[in-house]
């Protein structure tokens, strides 16, 4: 349950963030240039590593351990952690550490989702926002404002509770029709002040087309911002669904999640059983963290302004 | 500055409408039966069904069950619950609760302005110490944990291994709002410190700071004065949509911390699927969130007079 | 460069200066700004003194360090990453950075005022222009907010800005860019300094505008008798305005003396390349005969003269000594080995 506002993590306006170099579509240096300072730094390399064992994790979860999620002892519910079960046992019995490493699937796939799905919606919609304007500038604009006047939770939560069914595909696309504001009006003030580049000036004013003078010039020169952004988003999500489903209105069994593990018991008696809390818990910060580390390196990275 | 307010209210009612509209219609359009929905996983009896039916104007075409929902939301009628108070008006039930959310909502924004704010100011004015590191290092740990986890640890820590602290209910005063106040601010705290050091630290490097300072001012005073006014513009846009989080923030909370407030009862409703109760509370949570961007909006004005005389 | 007033100040208050004494006196300062990789040296010895009365001009490229010394005597340099490494700034015979913060607080609001380029930025855009001025006499003179918004009224008023009394509370945004410049003026001679610094004052305005603000200030100037430092690009104005030049050049002073001596005489190759750079009135149309080449990057300064590479005078010597300031004759010195060789050249 974080905030996404753009601004929120930089404390600068978005405006501000905008490549100002010259055009990425001539030479690869912003990005060289940031490749070569976060190659070094470890706040970015520790949190990357991070998520590639997650990813793996998410993919192969039968690497990581021989038991299988569903089978579960019920006499052993809520054991503490023991040898052979350093996570101890979860309500049904199961073992939770299995539990917690197939559950990294589900929360995956979602943040992944709804991030891929914002992004697109950021990427085509700011794109032309920013660089039409007018009328439809306009429009999306209040179109945005109504979804952005709904806080992402809480709408969720009222969306969710409407839905009987709630697997993976659901809960995304409640998020991303619900998250994509931030993004998009980010997109559309780099792609703002692009525009009045002299090397896009210079493009049009040869008289490429704007299809052409969009994709070529345009886009690669004001996502970086977007794609910091991005990263952090992910995070965002991966601990929103948690939330959302710790308060019911997320994923729901036999679906795996870490939200799901920490929502099976009430509140109240994850505190005799503190390991119940504790894993699945863990994993979600750590995710969570390195995504919005791996994001905040990324942008100070690519911010022309901080060299 | 009148036509500023105005032009501002104007803008807010297509987003109220808008919001409102779509929560109504995602809860009572959807495809299916949307009384059963109502019920969740207990089928209602027939006849309350029909009640249902006919209290939300459910066979008339969707913009006019808006409408008229709408209308009722206005004249203070938000319908009734289904599970957690049955039969008790939604209305009713915002009312005998709303002073223990707001109570929350206060500690909550007396912590989050007394140390976000003051951890910001602290690391801008030491940027790249120690300190600064530390309420960097923090901010970005704070945000990354999800807030249920932060208010379950609390209540191990503090209340359950500790027991410095009530963890539940509200039964010794403003004493219970410490814990769970603390910890709904704690996200938001954690942005608006950061937000604060960034911003005061580009105003210190401003021309004007640089005046101040050859007029012979103080450092409490160039910094308190000069820098600081200016650097809170970002910082109250940042409040009010944090609001958001703040509200969000509340339903979890009071259920953590088993507080009856709007946000506990919200949470009660979620798990017993009574969906009234919960569009009810959630509209009413967007309303607040959309007049209080316009309050604040209006406060930004206030701070920064180039708004004020477009 | 002869006067030197180091005497200790017994009583406390600050001693007047005999007539022709410098008021305010920089002695080999020296700035740096540390960053993580690098030590730029921007300031690197400069000595210059003003008296009250008198104009000096500091000339100079961009970059060379004009405004970096000016923010030194004023305490605005941001630390880190900027440090005053060695030096003495000493006014009315004090040395600035060696009192105590107080002293140094009651110099700049009284001693010693400093106007910039841009006054648009350098105004705070959330007070009216009628508060940032009234603030000056409510802290500094302890007077009343009405008391010191009708002291804010007059200053406007002297400085030119018509209707003050109504203007006062406007915001800078609101006043054209001569109005606040003139503003910013008001501001910096409130509490009647001893030395105005004026770091291109009228670089960001109109041309008409400029000539106003400049006759303004050499008004004002002359009213209360203070001394000026007067930061320009513009050679036309020193010629007319200035008593005295001092010209920079990579964080050095290389020439300095009566302007009317140092214009039609140059001892540096520097100053000699920047007055080959005025077209003179008969060939208006001729080729402009500018300085070749760019300024050092004051993180790698060449060894020796670091005007070598760009010399037309340069010879072996000069890679390997660096030239100091020299006399040339009664106040004037020049930092070039071959000084009374240009001399004749030009
Ligand atoms: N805050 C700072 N951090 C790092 N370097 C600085 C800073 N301020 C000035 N410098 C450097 O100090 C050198 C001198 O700058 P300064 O502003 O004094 O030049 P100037 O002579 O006033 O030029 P201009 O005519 O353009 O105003 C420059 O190389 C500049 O890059
Ligand atoms: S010392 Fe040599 S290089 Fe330097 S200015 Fe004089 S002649 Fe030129
Ligand atoms: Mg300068």
């Amino acid at each position: 349950m974080s905030s996404l506002d753009p601004a929120a993590t930089s404390g600068q306006s978005a405006d501000q963030q905008a490549v100002t170099g010259e055009d990425v579509a001539e030479g690869t240096s912003l990005w060289g240039e940031a490749w070569r300072d976060l190659r070094r730094n470890p706040f970015f390399v520790v949190p990357v590593l991070v998520i590639v064992v997650l990813t793996v994790m998410a993919i192969w979860p039968q690497w990581f351990t021989d038991m299988v999620p569903r089978s579960c002892d019920l006499s052993r519910s809520a054991d503490p952690p023991q040898a052979g079960h350093w996570f101890g046992f979860d309500r049904q019995g199961c073992d939770l550490y299995t539990r917690v490493i197939y559950s990294t699937r589900a929360s995956l796939l979602i943040g992944l989702s709804v991030t891929l799905g914002a992004f697109a919606i950021a990427l085509v919609l700011g794109s032309l926002s920013g660089y039409f304007g007018r009328w439809l500038d306009a429009v999306l604009g209040r179109i945005a404002d109504v979804f952005f006047g709904i806080p992402l939770v809480i709408g969720a939560i009222v969306l969710l509770t409407a839905v009987a069914d709630r697997g993976v595909t659901e809960v995304s696309a409640i998020l991303i029709l619900l998250a994509w504001p931030p993004m998009f009006r980010l997109m559309r003030s780099t792609v703002l002040s692009v525009r009045e580049s002299d090397y896009v000036q210079a493009a049009r004013a040869l008289g490429a087309g704007n299809a052409r003078v969009i994709v070529r010039h345009v886009v690669p020169n004001s996502i970086a911002p977007v794609i910091a952004y991005a990263t952090v988003f992910m995070g965002v999500i991966i601990g929103a669904e948690a939330t959302l489903t710790f308060l019911g209105a997320g994923l729901q069994l036999p679906a795996l999640s870490w939200g799901v593990l920490l929502s099976s018991p009430p509140a109240r008696e994850l505190l005799n059983t503190p390991h119940l809390l504790l894993f699945p818990s863990l994993f979600v910060s750590l995710t969570v963290l390195s995504f919005v580390l791996a994001g905040d390196t990324l942008r100070d990275a690519l911010d022309p302004k901080l060299r | 500055m009148g036509r500023y307010i105005l032009r501002r209210l104007l803008q807010m009612i297509p987003v109220v409408i808008g919001a409102t509209f779509l929560i109504y219609a995602m809860n009572f359009a959807l495809p299916g039966d949307p009384v059963r929905a109502l019920g969740g996983e207990r089928p209602l009896p027939d006849e309350v069904q029909e009640q249902i039916r006919d209290r939300y104007n459910l066979d008339d075409p969707l913009l006019v069950q808006y409408g008229k929902y709408m209308g009722n939301v206005l004249q203070g009628d938000l319908g009734e619950s289904l599970a957690v108070r049955r039969g008790s008006d939604v209305s009713d039930i915002i009312a005998d609760t709303w002073p223990v959310t707001a109570r929350l909502a206060l500690v909550a924004f007396a912590f989050e302005i007394v140390i976000g704010i003051g951890a910001g100011v602290v690391a801008a004015l030491r940027s790249g110490s120690f300190l600064d590191n530390l309420v960097r290092g923090s901010t970005i740990l704070i945000v990354s944990v999800p807030i249920f986890v932060i208010g379950l640890v609390a209540q191990i820590v503090f209340g359950l291994r500790l027991g410095v602290l009530p963890v539940a209910g509200t039964a010794q005063g403003w004493v219970s709002y410490i814990l769970p106040g603390f910890v709904l601010a704690a996200i938001s705290l954690a942005y608006l410190s950061r937000i604060t050091r960034n911003s005061l630290m580009e105003n210190l490097r401003a021309d004007y700071v640089r005046t101040a300072t050859a007029k012979g001012l103080s450092r409490r005073r160039v910094v308190g004065r000069h820098a600081l006014r200016n650097s809170m513009i970002p910082v109250v846009t940042f409040l009010a949509f944090d609001l958001g989080t703040l509200l969000s923030g509340t339903i979890v909370t009071e259920g953590i911390f088993n507080l009856n407030g709007i946000g506990g009862v919200a949470f009660d409703a979620i798990r017993q699927q009574d969906g009234t109760v919960v569009v009810g509370i959630v509209t009413m949570f967007v309303l607040i969130f959309v007049v209080a961007n316009l309050v604040v909006d209006i406060l930004y004005a206030v701070l920064d007079p180039r708004i004020r005389y477009d | 460069m002869s006067h030197l007033s180091t005497t200790p100040d017994p009583g406390g208050a600050w001693s007047l200066p005999r007539p022709g004494e410098p008021v305010l006196s920089v002695r080999d300062l020296h700035v740096e700004f540390r960053t993580r990789r690098s030590v730029l040296q921007a300031v690197r010895g400069v000595s210059w003194d003003v008296a009250p009365g008198e104009t000096l001009a500091i000339l100079g490229e961009s970059g060379s360090g004009k405004s970096v010394s000016a923010q030194a005597v004023m305490g605005l340099i941001d630390s880190p990453p900027g440090f005053i490494s060695q030096g003495e700034i000493h006014f009315r015979g004090r040395d600035l950075l060696r009192s105590s913060r107080m002293e140094q607080r009651r110099v700049r609001a009284e001693g010693v005022s400093i106007i910039f380029q841009d006054a648009l930025t350098a105004l705070n855009p959330v007070f009216t222009v009628g508060w940032q001025i009234a603030e000056l006499f409510r802290v500094h003179r302890g007077l009343s907010r009405r008391a010191a918004y009708d002291r804010a009224a007059d200053l406007l008023e002297r400085v030119g800005i018509p209707s003050a009394r109504q203007r006062l509370h406007e915001y800078p945004h609101q006043f054209s860019g001569g109005m606040r410049q003139r503003a910013m003026i008001a501001m910096a001679l409130a509490l009647e300094p001893d030395v105005l610094i004026a770091d291109e004052p009228t670089t960001a305005l109109d041309v008409t505008v400029q000539a106003q603000i400049m006759d303004l200030l050499t008004d004002l100037q002359r009213d209360l008798g203070m001394g000026m430092v007067l930061i320009t690009h513009d050679l036309a104005v020193v010629a007319d305005t200035a008593d005295r030049v001092a010209v920079m050049y990579a964080g050095r002073v290389v020439e300095t003396g009566p302007v009317r001596e140092v214009f039609t005489d140059p001892a540096h190759p520097y100053t000699l390349g920047l007055m080959r750079s005025i077209p003179p009135l008969e060939r208006r149309d001729a080729e402009l005969d500018p300085i070749r080449g760019t300024p050092p990057n004051p993180g790698a300064l060449p060894s020796g003269c670091a005007f070598a590479p760009r010399c037309v005078f340069a010879r072996d010597r000069c890679r390997s000594d660096d030239p100091g300031l020299e006399p040339v004759t009664a106040g004037r010195a020049s930092a070039c080995h071959f000084s009374e060789e240009v001399r004749r050249a030009g």
